[in-house]
């Protein structure tokens, strides 16, 4: 009947076991296992001091076989425990991290890839052999520019075999390249090589790292693009914009010359004015005379024709026997002989403003026509009139008409000495400008009125007592002047003396 | 001597033509004309003239025009112009192509054509 209670006891402690076995699988599962095991040993331990103490009480005959039981169940998972807590734990800790890293390794965006220390490669991550179209370990031991990702180019192969040399020197490398994919597109690549070392500071290792940059290169070769044109638009505008400032500028100095040419003109059209002014005066006179010649050519041939036949009368009744013996006839005779020498004269002296003889071109050495003039009007002057000459020292030359030009110089001489009444003197003085011989006659005379300075040279004007001057002198002397292509000026002071300045272009 | 040089004086006003032939009577034959065309008769019809004076305003013909007639019919025959106006520059061709050897003003100076009529007569008979 024992036996059969015990049978029972045993039945039911085995499953109470199963069911705290199970308990502890599922906690077990929950990762605190080696904590569990140590658990169930300690109860194990516990069960068997329990029954240990069941077994002296003798409560429990058998206890003893249980005692024998547990202990040898301790000892199994006592040592699984510890086990569990030691290397399984570590184990397990290192396949995770493994498998961690082999994740990042695999899944990351840039390509990676291990070398050893000749250059040949061990092991390309899967971002790179995807991007090549690699299957399993094709490129193992391969020399790494010898792989398919450089085989579009022999410069980058070129280039990374430079760079794998750096590398194993222990140097960094990183550059710039490019990497062909498995559909052909060549790929921008940010390309870097770092050399491993080992503890004795040998390189053991080389770590090849590749970033495709494919869209920040072309943005940026865009951008360029971009910043080129940006910038050639920046040219041709500041190009067009210095045109156009120098087009200004151009135009404004065509404007500045103008304005100066434009006051230029107008200088010159006021001194153009005034030239015409003076010409327009001189014009006046000229006129006045070209009449005056005109009239005088008719009236001259007109009266000479009468005259022709008076005189012709004359010189034949002269020879008539009977006038010889006859006093009263000679007187009568002799009246009309002077009276048509007289009227000729006049005639004569009329007939120069007629003048159209062709230009005259003689050398008039003024000098010597003022001294012949002088020797001429040598019984007027007499010792009554002292002359002063003070004569230029150069060649003192016009072109012209020796004979007018006498007639000039005796006339206006002839003229001073009239004006002095006594005893007095005559100043002549000859100087040259640029063009011109200059002149001046002054003598100590009776002078002339304001009023009469501007007549003088009018014809038949004078001031001289009748039948003793014509007042033809000086307009002829004028009428000469300007054919000569010279100017005749008077300055006068009544009782002081007149001052006649002649000027003659000069001969070049 | 007893035979007077002939010379031509043509002059459209006739006082002029008469008083001329009056005054040097004495000393040369004058035959005168009041036109060059008459002149032109006259000479053409007497080879014994041996000097021409001519007026120079004429109507029809001047004094150069008839002188000029004259040269082409006898080369060298002496002329001369006697006019009231001044000389032109025509008369000054004329004196320097030999045309007229003398340009006498009118009223003239009998003395002076007495002297350049003889002068220019013996030389040319004298050659």
């Amino acid at each position: 009947m024992g036996s059969y209670i015990i049978g029972v006891n045993i039945i039911s402690a085995l499953f109470i076991s199963i069911s705290a076995i199970i308990v502890f699988v599922r906690l077990y599962r929950n990762r605190v296992q080696y904590k569990i095991l140590f658990g169930v040993a300690l109860i194990i331990l516990l069960s068997g001091s329990v029954i240990n103490i069941y077994q002296h009480t003798t409560i429990w005959d058998n206890a003893e076989e249980f005692e024998q039981i547990l202990s040898i169940l301790f000892l199994p998972i006592i040592i699984f425990a510890i086990y569990e807590s030691i290397i399984g734990e570590q184990l397990r800790r290192r396949i995770k991290s493994e498998q961690m890293f082999k994740g990042i390794f695999n899944q990351t965006f840039s390509f990676v890839g291990l070398l050893d220390g000749e250059g040949r490669l061990l092991e390309a991550n899967s971002t790179a052999c995807d991007f090549i179209g690699y299957k399993n370990d094709e490129y193992r031991k391969v020399f790494f520019p010898e792989t398919r990702w450089w085989e579009h180019s022999s410069e980058e192969r070129k280039k990374l075999t430079g760079a794998i040399d750096q590398a194993r020197q222990g140097k960094t490398v990183r550059y710039e390249t490019t990497n062909i994919d498995k559909d052909g597109r060549i790929h921008y690549i940010d390309l870097s090589l770092k050399p491993i070392f080992d503890s004795g500071n040998n390189i053991i290792n080389l770590i090849a790292e590749g970033r495709d940059f494919t869209e920040i290169k072309l943005t940026r070769l865009e951008l360029e693009k971009h910043k080129k044109n940006l910038e050639d638009i920046v040219d041709k505008r500041t190009l067009e914009l210095k045109t156009a400032i120098e087009e200004l500028h151009t135009k404004n100095e065509a404007l500045n010359e103008k304005n100066t040419i434009i006051n230029e003109q107008n200088a010159k059209l006021i001194s153009t004015l005034i030239d015409l002014k003076e010409t327009q005066a001189q014009l006046f006179q000229s006129e006045k005379m070209a009449s005056l010649g005109v009239l005088t050519a008719g009236v001259a041939h007109e009266i000479n024709n009468p005259l022709n036949y008076i005189i012709g009368a004359y010189e034949g009744l002269k020879q008539k026997e009977i006038h010889r013996s006859d006093e009263e006839a000679k007187i009568l005779l002799d009246a009309i002989k002077t009276g048509v020498e007289r009227v000729s004269g006049i005639v004569k002296s009329l007939n120069q403003f007629s003048r159209n003889t062709p230009a005259d071109n003689e050398e008039c050495n003024i000098h010597e026509i003022i001294d012949d003039s002088l020797v001429m009007l040598q019984s007027q002057l007499n010792n009554r009139i002292q002359i002063y000459k003070n004569y230029s020292d150069e060649s003192f030359v016009t072109f012209g008409n020796v004979g007018n030009i006498h007639q000039v110089f005796l006339n206006i001489l002839s003229n001073a000495e009239q004006a002095i009444n006594e005893k007095g003197k005559i100043w002549i003085k000859t100087t040259k400008n640029d063009n011109h011989l200059i002149i001046k006659i002054t003598d100590s005379g009776k002078g002339i009125e304001k009023d009469a300075i501007t007549k003088i040279t009018d014809p038949f004007y004078t001031t001289k007592d009748p039948g003793k001057g014509t007042g033809l002198g000086l307009s002829i002397v004028f009428g000469i002047i300007k054919e000569h292509g010279g100017s005749l000026e008077f300055e006068s002071e009544v009782n002081k003396g007149t001052t006649v300045t002649v000027m003659l272009p000069k001969k070049e | 001597m007893n035979i007077k040089p002939k010379i031509l004086y043509v002059d459209d006003e006739e006082l002029n033509t008469t008083v001329f032939q009056l005054t040097f009577s004495k000393v040369f034959e004058v035959l005168t004309a009041d036109s060059g065309v008459k002149g032109m008769e006259i000479f053409n019809n007497d080879p014994d003239i041996k000097f021409v004076i001519s007026d120079m305003r004429m109507p029809v013909m001047n004094g150069l025009e008839f002188i000029r007639k004259i040269k082409n019919r006898c080369a060298h025959i002496p002329c001369s112009i006697l006019s009231g106006y001044q000389e032109s520059p025509e008369i000054l061709n004329a004196l320097n192509n030999g045309e007229i050897v003398d340009y006498l003003m009118k009223p003239f100076d009998k003395k002076a054509i007495e002297q350049l009529v003889l002068k220019h007569i013996n030389s040319t008979t004298g050659n």
